[in-house]
């Protein structure tokens, strides 16, 4: 178990623009920690530094309280789990295991006993003898988990390991992966670019875009209480609605979109935001058919997705286009429904700079 | 009765007729010296052309045999096999490590150098000959088995070859072996090697054969008669006795049957190998 310091970090290829923008981030010990964002935000590049793949071009990374901006990867403790699991081909599963523990000269004895043991802990005794070509996709991504436990690592690097996998083995996968965090309680930092890997695994969660880190924070805290627009569109499925209008004043503090078609309530909070513009931010779960009596708005339905417990609507207010999730068994009038939210569950953004209004 | 129905479209009827015809051409020759080689010479110099030997009782085999016992052909094929598998060996490794530093490794001049190395494809070999021949004498490489095995032991193909086909394994590998804490030399030697196999199947069979058949390059670089390979030896045999036509092809027929049984072992190997460099690269 280590800590994890990634001190004003930057990077850039070459003279090309930087990938990677003072990049400040601290990991725990034993913390599971998701760096995710959609392709090209510099996650696998962060981790990639990290491990001692790519240098840095300024800004410090420590683990375990040691500088190792200059270590060559083999020097730092760390074992990597990439997205296509990189198993030597020409070597049996045991020879990919125990690779590591030959070169670092460690007796015969222990080799063997520590493959066995990560064999043993992942359930792939039977497949010591076999070359990768010989395994399923599932059982490599098992071979080059194994391959990490058996060096016993301070730091444990997964660069999208589930990505080459088909849906069910991947969920399968994700739970033995947060099984073993649980069991070896090491530090582990992960990189993905799905949002669902990254709230079931992670103890906290970075998001990233264009080489920053929007928010770093535990996954309810960030699903409840993003950031700024990009961290509250990012996290979720399907993403949260943004309808840009403005906070009025009229029997209380009420939100109307630019084109009038959406109108909701608005939290005394936003009192100072009176007559300003907004975004506001609802997500799908959160929108509901009103009753009569309530505050609502109109939409017309322009396509419904059954999932089989629930419901995901498709609507047109106005301008806005919304997406709405319900249970299966809400029966559904015509093609126009009205809606509505409670007051609480509602997020408000500047739409200049993008970043949550508390 | 069932009844079978033979599915060919004509297009394909047209390539396999037209493939036939060229293998056929090709295969003829080599036919007509297989089975000259157990002929006496009067019937292969007959007029006309006759393809069987005239009966049981004319067949040679001593043609094979004389040649081999009284005229150091055993010496040539051992010089030609020495010469050629020690150019394929050396081939085989430093072509795939130049392939790699050329693929894998970023460094000022790398593309260059590589662009140069394939201008050196473009110019025929005999072109360089004189040049080449100056260095290995003032190497005193001459007339020896280094003259004959230091110029070719890298070529330029050989090097396109394995850097195209190593383009094609993906960085992970050496950065999971450089985190298993393998040494640059190691990552090559213990990890990237081993994976290029079909590939260097198919560089050793093209390194060995045209080894094998090399002439021009033995002939000048070697003048002392125990250095001689297979083709040297064969030129120089009809020289010496005026066209011994049936020793001539009998020897020929030995000096093929190397690359022959080489193919036969490795055509699956040597086709694989070009497709994926040809797909992948």
């Amino acid at each position: 178990m280590a800590e994890v310091e990634f001190r004003n970090v930057s990077k850039r290829f070459g003279r090309s623009p930087y990938v990677i923008r003072d990049l400040s981030l601290d990991v725990d010990h034993g913390e599971f920690l998701v760096l995710v964002g959609p392709s090209g935000c510099g996650k696998s590049t962060t981790l990639r530094m990290l491990a001692g793949l790519e240098t840095i071009t300024d800004g410090e990374v420590f683990i375990d309280g040691r500088r190792v901006n200059e270590l060559h990867p083999r020097d730092r403790d760390i074992a990597m789990v990439f997205q296509n699991y990189a198993l030597y081909p020409h070597m049996s599963v045991r020879q990919n295991m125990a690779l590591n523990l030959k070169v670092r000269s460690v007796a015969r004895e222990e080799i063997v006993g520590r493959v066995d043991h990560a064999a043993r802990i992942l359930g792939i005794e039977k497949l010591l003898d076999r070359r990768p070509s010989e395994l399923s996709g599932g059982q490599r991504q098992r071979v080059a988990v194994g391959r990490a436990i058996v060096r016993e690592p301070k730091v444990f690097l997964f660069d999208e390991p589930l990505s080459n996998l088909d849906a069910q083995l991947r969920v399968q996968m994700r739970t033995e992966i947060g099984a073993l965090h649980a069991r070896l309680g090491a530090t582990m930092i992960y990189v993905t670019h799905d949002q669902v890997e990254a709230m079931t695994l992670g103890s906290r969660i970075a998001v990233m875009l264009d080489g920053t880190v929007q928010q770093v924070a535990r996954p309810l805290e960030l699903f409840n209480e993003p950031a700024n627009m990009f961290v509250a569109g990012f996290i979720g499925s399907p993403p949260m609605n943004f309808v840009r209008g403005a906070i009025r004043r009229d029997n209380g503090l009420s939100f109307v979109s630019t084109d009038g078609a959406v109108a909701c309530g608005a939290p005394p909070a936003l009192d100072a935001y009176a007559g300003r513009d907004v975004v506001l931010g609802v997500r799908p779960e959160h929108l509901r058919p009103a009753t009569p009596q309530e505050g609502r708005f109109e939409a017309a339905l322009t396509r419904v997705e059954p999932l089989g417990s629930e419901l995901i609507l498709y609507l047109d207010a106005g301008v806005n286009e919304l997406v709405c999730r319900l249970p299966a068994d809400v029966p559904l009038g015509d093609s126009r429904l009205h809606l509505t939210c409670a007051v609480e569950v509602l997020r408000f953004f500047d739409p200049e700079t993008e970043r949550r209004i508390s | 009765m069932a009844r079978f129905r033979l599915r060919i479209s004509p297009g394909r009827l047209v390539i396999f007729v037209a493939a036939t015809m060229l293998a056929a051409a090709f295969a003829m020759p080599m036919l007509y010296a297989v089975l000259s080689s157990i002929k006496p010479l009067e019937e292969i110099t007959k007029v006309p052309l006759q393809w069987l030997p005239e009966s049981l009782d004319s067949l040679r085999l001593n043609n094979f045999t004389e040649p081999l016992a009284r005229n150091d052909f055993a010496r040539y094929l051992a010089n030609s096999m020495f010469v050629s598998g020690a150019v394929t060996l050396s081939s085989v490794v430093f072509c795939t490590m130049a392939g790699y530093s050329l693929s894998k490794f970023s460094y000022f001049g790398r593309d260059t150098f590589f662009m140069l190395i394939l201008i050196t494809l473009m110019i025929p070999l005999e072109v360089v000959f004189i040049p080449m021949l100056i260095i290995v004498r003032e190497l005193g490489m001459n007339n020896s088995y280094w003259g004959l095995i230091v110029p070719v032991m890298i070529t330029p193909f050989g090097v396109f070859w394995m850097r195209q086909f190593i383009m094609t394994i993906p960085d992970d590998y050496a950065e999971a072996a450089r985190i298993d804490g393998l040494n640059e030399f190691q990552i090559f030697w213990r990890i990237i090697f081993p994976m290029c196999v079909p590939a260097l199947g198919a560089l050793a069979i093209f390194t060995f054969m045209s080894n094998w058949n090399s002439l021009i390059w033995p002939l000048i670089v070697a003048t002392r008669q125990d250095l001689w390979t297979i083709p040297v030896g064969l030129v120089a045999f009809e020289s010496e006795f005026a066209r011994p036509l049936n020793y001539i092809f009998a020897m020929a027929v030995v000096a093929v049957l190397p690359t022959v049984i080489l193919f036969a072992f490795l055509r699956r190997r040597l086709l694989s190998g070009i497709a994926m460099v040809g797909i992948k690269g």
